[in-house]
């Protein structure tokens, strides 16, 4: 556990949306090229906690937080952080698949224009190229590149947005449920390909699913009410949870 | 960072516009306001001093949306509860929507000398006195009613969205409740949907209000340039109610129209005073129909 | 037994219940609420209708200007010279030509420099209210935004009388310039750079509301993906919210416009009331020049509606005014029938 440095180190982190406390004293050390899982019951904080990580947060009036959160042993809460260089660090790919109104070339273009406005169109068909690639979408789309990517299915319409996130090659990449609103076949195409991610990136994933935590993850942590619960290697985590609560919910006693 | 900078400018320069033109108009208009103000007629005259206050505007005014309102709500009402209750399965409400949606459209001056120039016919002299006087070449048929009758085609379309819009978040568990209970249709719509959407009736009317009090084409062309009542004097008493409503007279927005140098009143300090007061019941009105927002939300909650 | 019983029971209760008041409630009932039905109907077709009637009662008041004059209604000048002329014969044959090209350019003119206001500080206002503004700010902007949008129009006529006229007359007019002028137009201030102004006040507030609207109503997914991907706020603004909203943003400057066009007091106020054709020959005192609009021809010459041929030219006015504001809506509801899917579509 300890043989490589930590990507994301997370101190004493808790959250506030008005007076509601979302998080409490969270903290939690995430390595890279792994995938670490985040479990719990619904409300418990696992989305406010992974969309702390690249400061969407910062969209909510209400929100308040205390604590720190250092990627690459630097605070991104310090007050003179650019978010936008934290957010092209760190990915994100949402529970609903959310393709921009535009066509699949376009979808998966559209943030490498953004960060590199006079880059060649040959270098930009080849960023997207191998996007989808890695995405495993290419072979699906290849033909219909010009289509808008909200003609897509669900499934490709995650894994376009899967691409749309590994174009701007981003170190870390969060994912908030991102097979909920997917059959299993679609599902299973989506852990696979997180599989092979893990080789190039950090990799952050909430699931309800407790079989996918199982499958995909090298370590879970498993969240209630606000609190880590329990942290560590999945393996060991699953076989013999050392909280109480983290065997009840892993024996499906919680909603 | 520029197009930032460029739209804190823009809101700005909105939120300032509306203190700008708050703070002139109480600069210029406050220190003629006085209760002799509100309560004397206008009276033509080259001094400013001496042309009296603006009782028969406001008059005018009340008189104005009163009507506007009597003639356009039950025609709006039952339209909206049409529209809401009994459209459905009705093949033409499509086109009769857009009917309604161009209506909201029609500039008030088309309905200006429409509502003129309908009424100048000598048969509907009933609404106009004035059309009677043929032997005046410029006998138009204007009138509180005939302007009245034309505001109300003016604020239905806005009336009836608003009335339609409140009937329809009416939660159909009521009604289905009262049919459930074997009452009918229309006794259900009178005795549990019109009751609960009374709020948004209210914010519909008020809104109407508004208009009436605020549009100046209409009352310029249908009740003409004369300051003061013209009907059978003293217009007060009940006799000559119906005179009064037959003939012209003024309202704020004629009146401060009338006085300001584009007029032929040119008192333009009294104009500035109408203008506060006229602001002011707009203003009114509006921090209403927010207040029955705000605790209609509150209640919801 | 004890079930058969009620079944019996439940059978027969409601029969003998509706067999003795159905018999004489039953086909009464009904029938009022028919009639209610009915009546409610018939006012519904008679609000509809309403535009119908308006449309033709206009039109055809404006037939006869319109038939003498054909083409040259649209493509000559001369309106007050013709309308004079019109009024001392009493309209004979030769009095019903008009031409109205001035009027329809001052219309123009006046709708287009408002609606650039508009999609310049108008935007950036709508932006700045649904994106940008402090929490503390929101409240006093929208209700800011609401109470100018209430201001009736002859108060934006009478403030821009007051203080634009003689601002424009003051600082922009010099003594030579209005010299040099004198032959064509009187330059006192009241001028189409007026009319703009004032109107922009007027119909700016009301392109603010809707199109902050539209801007709110744009889905968040996007505006967090965009965000998610390393945009800066305004590149997402600019590329993915904007976009977005742009249905709502076209109808309510179609709905601004349309405002605009039927607007009559304040320009008749602010313009001049001379049915003046500007010069772009002239530079920048183009803007400086008197105009007057469609609309607020109908409020100036309002007089003249008693002899017949005068009448007859301005309901020619305002069928134009008309045609245009119907075209408008239609138009608007094209765009605002994607309103609610917050404004997207396939491409
Ligand atoms: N924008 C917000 N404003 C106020 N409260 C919020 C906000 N977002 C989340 N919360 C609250 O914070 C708590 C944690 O929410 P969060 O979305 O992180 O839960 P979650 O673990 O992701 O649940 P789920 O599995 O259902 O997605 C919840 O009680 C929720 O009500
Ligand atoms: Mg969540």
């Amino acid at each position: 556990m300890e043989n490589n440095r930590c990507k994301i180190k997370v101190k004493n982190l808790s959250v506030w949306y008005k007076s509601f406390q979302a998080l409490r004293e969270v903290s939690m050390e995430i390595y890279p090229q792994s995938i670490t899982g985040l479990i719990g019951p619904s409300g418990c904080g696992k989305s406010t906690f992974l969309r702390c990580m690249n400061r969407l947060n910062d969209l909510v009036a209400s929100f308040r937080l205390e604590g720190n959160i250092d990627i690459d042993d630097y605070n991104i809460y310090k007050p003179e952080t650019d978010v936008v260089m934290i957010r092209r660090k760190v990915g994100m790919v949402f529970q609903q698949p959310n393709p921009f109104p535009m066509s699949i070339f376009d979808n998966v273009a559209f943030g490498v224009r953004e960060h590199n406005p006079r880059i060649k169109k040959g270098e930009l068909e080849d960023i997207v190229i191998d996007s989808l690639k890695r995405a495993n979408l290419w072979d699906e789309v290849k033909d219909k590149l010009n289509v808008s990517g909200l003609s897509l299915s669900g499934g490709q319409q995650q894994r376009l947005c899967i691409a749309r996130v590994l174009a701007v090659s981003p170190e870390i990449i969060l994912l908030d449920e991102p097979c909920s609103a997917l059959d299993p076949v679609s599902t299973a195409k989506i852990e696979e390909l997180l599989f092979h991610l893990k080789d190039s990136y950090t990799v952050l994933v909430v699931t309800h699913n407790l079989g996918q935590a199982r499958r995909i993850s090298d370590y879970i942590g498993f969240f209630l009410n606000g609190n880590l619960v329990e942290y560590g290697k999945a393996a060991d985590l699953v076989v013999k949870p050392s909280e109480k609560s983290t065997e009840d919910y892993l024996a499906g006693n919680f909603g | 960072m520029l197009g930032h900078a460029a739209c804190w400018l823009s809101g700005l320069l909105t939120l300032f516009l509306l203190l700008f033109i708050v703070i002139f108009l109480v600069l210029k208009g406050i220190h003629v306001i006085s209760w002799d103000f509100i309560a004397t007629n206008p009276k033509p005259s080259l001094d400013q001093n001496l042309t009296g206050g603006i009782f028969t505007p406001v008059i005018g005014t009340f008189l104005l949306v009163a009507m506007g309102t009597l003639f356009a709500l039950p025609w709006a009402l039952a339209t909206a509860i049409y529209l809401a209750e009994y459209s459905e399965g009705n093949l033409w409400v499509g086109p009769i929507r857009t009917g309604i949606d161009i209506l909201s459209g029609v500039p008030t001056i088309v309905f200006a000398i429409f509502g003129l120039a309908i009424f100048t016919n000598p048969h509907l002299s009933l609404f106009s006195t004035m059309v009677e006087d043929v032997a005046n070449a410029k006998a138009f048929g204007r009138s509180f009613m005939v302007s009245s009758i034309t505001m109300a085609m003016m604020v239905l379309p806005f009336i009836i969205k608003s009335i339609e819009e409140a009937i329809k978040a009416v939660p159909s568990a009521y009604r289905e409740a009262a049919y459930g209970m074997g009452i009918s249709k229309w006794r259900t719509i009178r005795k549990i949907v019109l009751p609960s959407a009374i709020p948004g009736i209210i914010t519909g009317v008020v809104l109407g209000i508004g208009r009436i009090a605020g549009d100046t084409a209409i009352v310029w062309l249908c009740l003409g340039g004369s300051m003061t009542l013209t009907g059978t004097q003293p217009w007060w008493q009940p006799q000559n109610w119906l005179a009064t409503l037959q003939n012209t007279g003024s309202t704020l927005t004629t009146y401060i129209f009338y006085s300001s140098p584009a007029g032929e009143g040119n008192s333009p300090d009294k104009a500035f005073g109408a203008g506060l007061i006229l602001i002011i019941i707009i203003f009114a009105l509006n921090s209403l129909v927010d207040y029955w927002g705000r605790y209609r939300t509150l209640r919801e909650e | 037994m004890g079930k058969m019983e009620l079944e019996n029971v439940s059978v027969i209760i409601p029969e003998k219940a509706s067999s003795t008041t159905g018999f004489f409630t039953k086909p009464r009932k009904p029938f009022k609420e028919k009639i209610i039905e009915i009546i409610l109907l018939l006012l519904t077709v008679l609000s509809s209708i309403l535009i119908f009637f308006v449309m033709f009662f206009v039109i055809s008041k404006a037939i006869p200007v319109l038939k003498a004059s054909g083409f040259s209604f649209v493509f000559s000048g001369g309106w007050d010279e013709n309308f004079l002329n019109a009024w001392q014969t009493s309209g004979e044959q030769s009095a019903l030509k008009f031409g109205a090209l001035p009027l329809i350019a001052g219309t123009v003119l006046t709708t287009s420099g408002a609606l650039v206001f508009c999609l310049t500080f108008g935007l950036g206002c709508a932006i700045f209210l649904s994106e940008m503004c402090p929490a503390w700010l929101r409240k006093p902007l929208e209700s800011t935004v609401r109470l100018l949008a209430a201001i009736p129009s002859v108060i934006y006529g009478l403030i821009g009388l007051m203080i634009v006229v003689p601002f424009i007359s003051k600082h922009l007019i010099s003594n030579e310039l209005s010299l040099r002028m004198i032959k064509i137009c009187a330059l006192d201030g009241t001028s189409l750079l007026a009319g703009i102004i004032v109107l922009s006040m007027m119909i700016g507030p009301i392109f603010i509301a809707m199109a902050s609207d539209a801007i709110k109503s744009a889905p968040k997914i996007y505006k967090e993906a965009s965000l998610a991907l390393g945009l800066s706020h305004w590149r997402t603004i600019v590329k993915i919210i904007l976009p977005a909203a742009r249905n709502g943003i076209v109808a309510g400057a179609i709905l601004a416009a349309g405002r605009a066009i039927g607007e009559a007091i304040a320009l008749s106020m602010v313009t001049g009331s001379v049915a003046n054709l500007p010069n772009p020959a002239h530079g920048l005192v183009f803007f400086l020049e008197p105009v007057r609009t469609l609309a607020s021809t109908i409020v100036d010459n309002a007089e003249g509606m008693s002899v017949a041929a005068c009448e007859s030219a301005l309901f020619a006015c305002g069928s134009f005014l008309l045609l245009s504001c119907v075209l408008l809506s239609l138009f608007s509801r094209i765009f605002s029938g994607n309103l609610r899917t917050g404004g997207v579509s396939d491409k």
